[in-house]
């Protein structure tokens, strides 16, 4: 075993430096030689070191590891080396696979370690779906074992390379970077401490941002705050106090992060930046209703409502709708479509439902939903276009069900206001029994995503039909990536192998 | 003046009976005088010392940069001058201990980075000495005559022995003179070769530039170090306002109207002068006098001339003339107008005292709608919040009064937002009571035959005697004066607001007027009011107005309304119902500062017309203002919060409120627009909890505060320093407009994250067991973390 073993470790060394004893010339040879290093050499070095089956021992407890040290190091250098000079997306998830197996041995090795972080880390914010999950696995397992030593510089790089990669949003890297967060969200938890510092840093830096811009009122200034970057940012910390909620640590960070949003949005009150806005209001719902904190959001979506004159004849008719996920600035030619004004209502429609979702079963959603119907109320009367007029009398309607369900109950309670612990408690009962508008939300939701799943679809459809340039594109590059196979390979044999790939990650998912 | 009249002991009565009048006024004015040069001798001591130790600081200067036109080199110029005169009327010991005393501050305070010593000082100031004594020689080369007889004056004057600034007075002029005969050979340059390359001009240039500045600063310093003598300086240096040389004079007069300036700022005295009369002028008068005398004529007449430049520079740059010789072209006139129009403003705010000020308020209030507007509306408000007398307020009023009307009302709003700076608190409201009053003073003969007897006669006589020179003796701001003045500038300024109220309601001048109104409402004179209530009820019904105009409104009209208005019969009900109605225009989105009008017009209506408000209104308003704070920006949010615990206080039957049980009958009518018919009394203030989750930890601290009734001690009450602070202070206080943490946002490190000291002792040995048991450690943390997802 040992044999093979460091047979391969020279072939891995030979792929790209070539300077071994052996050097492989042939890639047949080469693709076997590493097929079966992924496949087997976990089990192999197990065997060898006499580990038992649970993997978190260290493999530097076992008597032979002294032994067998070095040879391993090259091995598990040489892994990194691959992975980073793969390009197929496919290869590297293999490699990639392989490597969380042998996480305990890069956890005996720190220099190898820290390399292997650093193109995990690469891999986690540029690659492809299947690569960033397996990229994100091996992070947290690496950083949950030895945190004290990784978990700060993974969580620093992370981020750079979290705020490097939002800089675009488009349709296709939203879920990416989504998934960022997420995966960012659970990154923090691991540690609330550190995380502590690390908010805590990052909030103040865009804080620190958001002041210059307020103080020195210059559009280059704006444009520091008024990005992707910044928003993303915010978004990103919503999402992770939101995860981490009943977290004493990190629950002093929501007062200046909020404090940012709100400052964000009173920025530039215009409504070419109506989708910032709503991104933010957005961040702000996602807040409030996962930590119990009360941020006030609403006047923000009433003064939309109150400010955009929607009986005004839209100058220009548009047949795409406007997705008001991926854009921050409306252009001005915006402004005077149709399709804006139909989106805006949508999405004020969308947010104030969520938002009152969040705070259905509070006890002072009659209070909360007060200027709301007020200024429904008056919408409905100036507003005349029927459609927009439709969706919002719903809205009005839910919104009033549900004030008269919350006072009717509030006013059989027998407790005063300053009851707090028996307030906690009718509000908990109210939220099993559930609301009115809880329960329209629930279907409504249903339906939302439908729709949006829909209307995916119908874009994919869309596509279909503009696909054949995109195609050829997308072909080309495909040549280009076979082309450097090739002359690394030298054969044509990388077909097969890939399906063999295939299989197996499909196998192991 | 106070402590005159404390250090002034009135003489016992049998003393007055028996002294004359005549030995009584000399006793006074004798003891006066004491007094008075104690007085400069101490203010005399406290500016040596500090002029000693300004002295040392500036000695590590270097000597070029001293040259350079700046403010602070002024005034360090100024302070040598003062310290020239004072010496020979000064005590020889007092002098010892002033020096004894300077030494000390200047080792205290000496600069460590410069390597001369303390001592190093007295030889240098040997060395100028022999220098100076050559230089008329010197001088006598050069050309210019002034400056030949008028420097061994100077020497005279200001060789005072081992004082501590003496070496910088010489050593600046050390340094003048070899440029000066540079300055010989240079100016005979440009004549011999006209044409040049750019670069040459340039560095031509640079050396005139040069030159021409160390001839100012010379001139200046000069000047300044003793105005009395070297007044006909001055006029050389105005006179280069005149600069011809085309390449530099757009520069050079800049610089000589700043510091000309700055000279005139240090050597006006703090008395306006006016004009000799012809018994003056004949009379026969010291030496002293006739040397005084003709300085303020010369100052005089120096500013006059330096004014009529400045304006005349203005003129040109409106007019858009080319005069005054070909040597400024038509673009840097502007530049050259800016300056001057800055020049002006500092004078109009540096000396209200003196001479021509009303010209220069004439000058510069046309300017206020012009492209300089900032800057000159800047400098009126300046002037107007500095000014004490009244009277430089009086003029700038009555200007811009004039302009008003004459533009008719087409004006930029910021020259009447100014008018919001006066500072005037009050002002006579009756005559009558005000003329009353100083006669009861002083009884006429006749009374005092009747009442008094000979003795009480004689003491009277003499009392009023003494009582009417120290109201002499008191400076000329009486305070009937200053309300006088203050009454007249009221009356201009409500003119100008009432002119515009009646005739150009629709101007963009409302805003600022009604804001005045507010301001000064408790100022207005009574037959205004019903008038002026009826306007603004009309405005504010009108709808024309945006939210915070029509808040101006309401609080005018109960500014006036509160103050001496509480004798009409006016029911401000309509004016309650429209806060009340409007109250919900306020919200995070839209502008925050609205709030402070809003927490002023609430405790002006609720809180001080505690006994005129219904129990229903204020439970209505309270409600309102409650749910109002769900939807501000945290700062309204405390401010509001803050009101409603006044509110709490001054009617505590709003405590119905924070239960839940039916009062009457009727049911919430939230939608409603009175207060008064919503029924408030069958609600409680359920969004005290929502507050209680609010973000901002202030709204949290005051939402449990006002859920527990808004108690003022016990364990639900506020601290003491918050539950002084007013609504609007508390509002300023979390203002979060420029993204200032207040509270701010504690930052802590690992080691000190818990607060609770039990706990850490337990991380603390848990941190030390970590190292031993580092296996077992990581399948602990592994199956918290597996449970953690698993529920996510």
């Amino acid at each position: 075993k040992v044999w093979a073993f460091k047979a391969a470790v020279a072939t891995t060394k030979g792929d790209s430096e070539e300077l071994c004893r052996y050097t492989i010339s042939d890639s047949a040879v080469f693709n076997s030689l590493v097929l079966f290093c992924i496949k087997d050499m976990h089990a192999a070095l197990s065997k060898m070191l006499k580990l038992k089956a649970p993997e978190l021992i260290l493999p530097s407890s076992s008597p032979r590891w002294q032994k067998n040290q070095i040879d391993i190091k090259m091995y598990v250098a040489g892994v990194v080396q691959l992975l980073s000079s793969l390009t197929q997306a496919t290869v590297i998830a293999a490699v990639l696979r392989h490597a969380n197996q042998m996480v305990p041995y890069y956890l005996c090795l720190p220099k190898q370690c820290r390399h292997l972080l650093k193109s995990l880390i690469k891999h986690w914010s540029t690659g492809e779906e299947t690569v960033r999950v397996l990229a994100f696995l091996a992070l947290n397992k690496i950083c949950r074992h030895k945190q004290e030593i990784y978990l700060n510089s993974v969580l620093k790089q992370m981020y750079i390379a979290y705020v490097k990669n939002c800089k675009f949003t488009s349709p296709n890297t939203l879920p990416m970077i989504n998934f960022m967060q997420r995966t960012l969200a659970e990154m923090y938890s691991l540690d609330t401490q550190v995380s502590y510092q690390h908010a805590f840093i990052y909030i103040r830096q865009l804080a620190i941002h958001l002041r210059n811009a307020i103080n020195l009122k210059k559009k280059e200034t704006y444009q520091s705050v008024y990005n992707w970057q910044y928003v993303h940012c915010l978004y990103l910390w919503c999402r992770v106090l939101s995860t981490i909620y009943p977290s004493e640590v990190l629950e002093p960070l929501l007062y200046p992060l909020c404090q940012v949003i709100i400052g964000c949005i009173k920025l530039v009150p215009i409504s070419r930046y109506y989708p910032l806005r709503l991104h933010c209001v957005r961040a702000i719902t996602l807040l409030s209703a996962n930590t119990k904190t009360y941020v006030p959001a609403l006047p923000f979506l009433l003064e939309i409502l109150q400010r955009e004159d929607f009986n005004k004849k839209p100058g220009r008719m548009s047949i795409k709708p406007i997705n008001f996920a991926v854009i921050l600035k409306l252009s001005k030619t915006n402004l005077q479509e149709k399709a804006y004004k139909d989106g805006l209502v949508e999405q004020l429609y969308d947010l104030i439902l969520e938002y009152f979702h969040t705070q259905a079963c509070s006890i002072g959603f009659p209070e909360l939903a007060l200027p709301t119907i007020v200024q429904l109320k008056a919408f409905l009367k100036e507003c005349k276009v029927a459609n927009y007029c439709k969706q919002m009398r719903q809205l009005l309607e839910k919104i009033q069900e549900n004030c008269s369900y919350i006072t009717g109950r509030r006013q059989k309670a027998a407790f005063g206001v300053a009851d707090v612990t028996a307030v906690a408690a009718w509000e908990k009962q109210v939220a099993v029994e559930g609301t009115p508008l809880t329960k329209y939300y629930s279907q409504w939701k249903k339906l939302r995503e439908k729709e949006i799943q829909l209307e995916i679809s119908g874009k994919e459809r869309m596509e279909d039909l503009n696909l054949p340039e995109i195609k050829r594109k997308k072909a080309e590059e495909k040549k280009a990536n076979k082309k450097e196979f090739k002359g690394l390979f030298e054969s044509d044999s990388d077909d097969d192998d890939d399906d063999l790939f295939k299989s197996k990650g499909k196998a192991s998912c | 003046l106070t402590p005159l009249q404390n250090l002034f002991n009135p003489p016992s009565f049998r003393k007055l009976l028996k002294t004359s009048n005549l030995k009584l006024e000399n006793k006074l004015k004798n003891r006066q005088f004491k007094q008075q040069s104690s007085a400069k001798k101490q203010r005399k001591e406290q500016r040596k010392l500090r002029q000693a130790i300004t002295d040392v600081s500036h000695k590590t200067l270097k000597p070029l940069e001293r040259y350079k036109k700046k403010p602070g080199e002024e005034e360090e110029d100024e302070e040598e001058f003062l310290e020239s005169l004072p010496v020979d009327m000064m005590d020889d010991d007092d002098l010892e201990q002033i020096r004894a005393m300077a030494k000390k501050a200047s080792f205290l305070t000496r600069d460590i980075s410069s390597c001369t010593p303390v001592h190093a000082k007295k030889r240098k100031s040997e060395q100028p000495v022999k220098k100076y004594e050559k230089m008329p020689r010197k001088m006598q080369q050069e050309e210019e005559k002034e400056l030949i007889h008028l420097l061994p004056i100077k020497d005279k004057s200001g060789l005072i022995p081992q004082s501590m600034e003496k070496p910088v007075v010489p050593e600046a002029e050390e340094e003048e003179e070899p440029v000066d005969q540079d300055e010989l050979n240079q100016e005979e340059e440009p004549e011999i070769v006209p044409l040049l390359t750019p670069q040459e001009q340039l560095e031509l240039r640079a050396q005139k530039l040069t030159e021409k500045k160390l001839h100012m600063a010379s001139l200046s310093s000069a000047v300044l170090a003793d105005p009395h003598v070297n007044i006909k300086k001055l006029k050389e240096l105005r006179a280069m306002l005149m600069e011809t040389d085309p390449c530099v004079a757009v520069t050079v007069r800049k610089l000589v109207m700043v510091s000309l300036l700055e000279v005139f700022k240090d050597i006006v005295p703090s008395y306006r002068i006016r004009p000799l009369t012809e018994e003056e002028k004949a009379a026969k008068v010291k030496k002293e006098t006739l040397q005084l005398r003709e300085f303020e004529e010369g100052l005089v007449s120096q500013y006059k001339f330096y004014l009529e430049d400045l304006e005349q520079t203005v003129k040109d740059w409106k007019q858009k003339k080319q005069k005054r010789s070909q040597a400024v072209s038509l673009q840097s006139y502007k530049g050259l107008a800016e300056v001057a129009i800055r020049c002006i403003c500092d004078l109009l705010v540096a000396l209200p005292h003196f001479n021509f000020h009303n010209n220069i308020v004439v000058m510069v209030v046309p300017l206020m709608r012009d492209s300089v507007s900032e800057m000159c509306c800047g400098a009126v408000s300046k002037l107007l919040k500095q000014d004490k007398l009244g009277q430089a307020s009086l003029a700038v009023v009555k200007v811009i009064s004039g302009m008003v009307k004459g533009r008719n009302y087409n004006v930029k709003p910021e020259v009447l937002n100014c008018l919001l700076c006066l500072r005037i608190k009050e002002v006579e409201m009756r005559k009558d009571t005000e003329d009353t009053a100083p006669k009861k003073k002083f009884m006429s003969f006749k009374e005092k035959r009747t009442n008094l007897s000979r003795m009480q006669r004689k003491w009277k006589k003499a009392e009023e005697k003494l009582q009417k020179e120290l109201l002499e003796a008191e400076a000329s701001e009486s305070k009937d004066k200053k309300i006088k003045l203050h009454t007249e500038t009221l009356n201009i300024v409500f003119l100008i607001y009432f002119r515009i109220l009646k005739k150009a309601q629709k101007s963009i001048l409302l805003p600022s007027v009604l804001e005045g109104l507010a301001r000064f409402a408790h100022l207005i004179n009574l037959e205004f009011f019903d008038d002026l209530l009826s306007v603004l009820y009309g405005l504010i019904t009108s709808g024309d107005l945006t939210y915070r105009e029509s808040l101006h409104c309401i609080l005018t009209s109960f500014h006036i309304l509160s103050g001496q208005g509480d004798v009409l019969n006016i029911d401000p009900l309509k004016f309650y119902n429209h806060l009340y109605k409007t109250l919900l225009t306020l919200h995070a989105g839209g502008r925050n500062e609205d709030t402070a009008i809003v927490l002023q017009c609430l405790d002006v209506m609720l809180t001080k017309r505690r006994k005129q408000v219904t129990l229903q209104r204020a439970q209505g308003f309270l409600k309102r203002l409650s749910t109002l704070s769900l939807h501000l920006l945290p700062d309204s949010s405390v401010g509001i919060l803050a009101a409603n615990r006044a509110l709490m206080h001054t009617f505590p039957k709003c405590d119905i409120l924070l239960d839940n049980e039916m009062q009457g009958s009727g049911v919430y009518l939230p939608e409603l627009d009175v207060p008064e018919y919503c029924n408030p009394q069958n609600t409680a203030l359920w969004e005290l909890h929502l507050l209680k989750r609010h973000y901002h930890p202030m709204v949290r601290k005051f939402a449990a505060h006002l859920m527990k009734g808004a108690p003022s001690e016990g364990s639900g009450a506020l601290s003491m320093e918050l539950s002084r602070r007013t609504p609007v202070q508390l509002f300023e206080d979390y203002s979060v407009k420029d993204m200032s943490f207040n509270p701010p946002v504690e930052h802590f490190t690992i080691g000190d994250a818990f607060l609770d000291s039990e706990l850490k002792t337990l991380i603390n040995a848990a941190l030390q067991n970590e190292s031993e048991l580092t296996s077992l450690d990581f399948t602990s943390q592994q199956t918290q973390q597996e449970t953690r997802m698993t529920a996510n």
